[in-house]
């Protein structure tokens, strides 16, 4: 039966991202005074007329469909284990549910950068090198701050202490970035400052290759939010039962992606060259930071 | 690799799913940047662009339609038709300003195409089909003019005035 529930979940949560790209559209568009998308179907109906385009297979790369829609299906498959995790979360958690999404969330990126970087467009490959430093750096905060957050969040009603209050908040802010930035958000974003580099992964995708990985990065982006949502519910699980849990993380999931959109239109001048500089360094002061707590905590 | 059989269904079921979103790529042909400055500024809140389902994109694979401004020279030429061989079908075209539409003052220069017609017979012989063109004509274009002429090219409105090509007679 939670497997059941858990599929439904999942087939619903799949067709959400698009639809919340829309409405971010609009919010975007809103704090611009601006009208916007004509509606918040937008995207959908972007990813409608790119699936009837023409498909123009990027030269020397003919397995990019395959690629694509392998990376497609991974992003999906990693929304599985969160529904899970969410529906089941105050009875038990499973450190392998956890494990499933980090692990398909960067299998689903890896196969996107292998599409691009075996194109013969040098400004592709270009980018996907720009991406591959994000993704490795960026992997440090996903997996560290997903898995402190959740573990101390769901300690914390037992276990209430100072010590593990801070580093729970700080796993929080850890998260908090490295969900960003894995979204692929400005200044951290090679999609949407492709016109400004000139460059980027998605250059020589078309038609349905293009719609594909649309959807993908879509899906990926909400796969992190909702990661962030569990890790933010996480200490109420033991006071809230399933049927709360699950609306209670779909609506911290849409907030928090709204707010996502409109911290990318604060820092939409950001210098996108030295993105990976300034990443580096604000992991490395919260790992200080959290390294500090730690020791005084035991 | 491109396909013979382009795009699933037919030209205006493509249009249909078209007239909700439009992916946008300017390409200069060697204008004077007066027409370009225009089409930026269409492209600025102001007018506001994406109330249409217009967008800008960075690459000719991502584009429906393509912003094409200048007299087309024949140093920018090869670089025009790979970019117009790049876009994915239905390829659409707008042409903008005086120069793009029939040359302007550039009309018989040695350097120039003389405009949209002088490359439309260039594209026929290499084999590349553009499935829909307007001109869109003024110096510069005006930003409205732009916006109406995207309304037309995808149906939505009806022209007001028809072209006619008029051939330079030497002597």
């Amino acid at each position: 039966m939670v497997s059941l529930t858990s599929l439904l979940v999942t087939v619903s949560f799949a067709l959400l991202p698009p639809l919340l790209d829309g409405v971010e559209r609009k919010v975007k568009a809103k704090i611009q005074t601006r009208y916007g998308p004509p509606t918040i179907l937008q995207t959908w109906y972007d990813l409608m007329k790119l699936w009837i385009k023409e498909l123009k297979i990027p030269t020397s790369s003919e397995s990019s469909f395959l690629l694509v829609s392998l990376s497609f299906l991974t992003a999906i498959t990693a929304l599985y284990p969160l529904a899970y995790m969410i529906v089941t979360l105050h009875t038990q958690f499973e450190p392998l549910l956890l494990a499933l999404p980090l692990t398909l969330v960067a299998s689903s990126h890896g196969l996107m950068l292998i599409t691009s970087t075996s194109t013969s467009n040098p400004f592709a490959i270009i980018g996907s090198y720009r991406s591959v430093i994000l993704t490795l750096l960026n992997e440090f905060g996903l997996i560290s701050g997903s898995v402190i957050a959740i573990y101390t969040g769901l300690r914390l009603l037992t276990n209430h202490t100072l010590s593990t209050t801070m580093i729970y908040l700080l796993s929080l802010v850890i998260l908090l970035f490295s969900t960003y930035v894995g979204g692929g958000r400005l200044p951290f974003d090679i999609h949407e400052a492709e016109p400004e580099l000139a460059s980027g992964i998605l250059i020589e995708l078309s038609g349905k290759l293009l719609a594909l990985y649309i959807y993908t990065h879509l899906l990926i982006r909400y796969v992190l939010t909702l990661l962030m949502s569990v890790a933010l519910i996480a200490p109420l699980t033991l006071v809230i039962a399933t049927p709360t849990a699950l609306p209670l993380t779909l609506l911290i999931s849409f907030i928090l992606y709204i707010a996502y959109g409109m911290i990318a239109v604060a820092l939409g001048r950001t210098r996108v060259d030295i993105g990976v500089k300034t990443l580096f360094i604000y992991y490395l002061i919260a790992l200080i930071v959290l390294v500090i707590f730690t020791c005084l905590s035991i | 690799m491109d396909l013979d059989n382009a795009f699933n269904g037919s030209l205006e079921e493509v249009f249909s799913k078209l007239k909700r979103s439009v992916w946008v790529f300017h390409l200069n042909t060697g204008s004077c940047n007066g027409c370009d400055i225009e089409v930026l500024d269409v492209l600025t809140p102001y007018f506001d662009v994406e109330r249409f389902g217009i967008k800008l994109v960075g690459s000719p694979r991502h584009a429906d339609l393509m912003l094409l401004t200048g007299p087309v020279t024949l140093k920018t030429l090869s670089k025009v038709l790979k970019a117009i061989k790049a876009m994915p079908r239905p390829r659409l075209v707008l042409v903008l300003g005086s120069c793009g539409v029939g040359g302007g003052i550039w009309f018989n220069t040695y350097s120039t195409l003389g405009g949209y017609s002088g490359l439309e017979e260039v594209l026929k012989e290499a084999g590349v089909e553009v499935d829909k063109v307007v001109y869109v004509p003024g110096c510069p274009v005006r930003p409205e003019a732009i916006i109406y002429g995207v309304a037309v090219l995808l149906g939505l409105l009806q022209p007001k005035v028809r072209h006619r090509r008029v051939m330079a007679v030497e002597g």
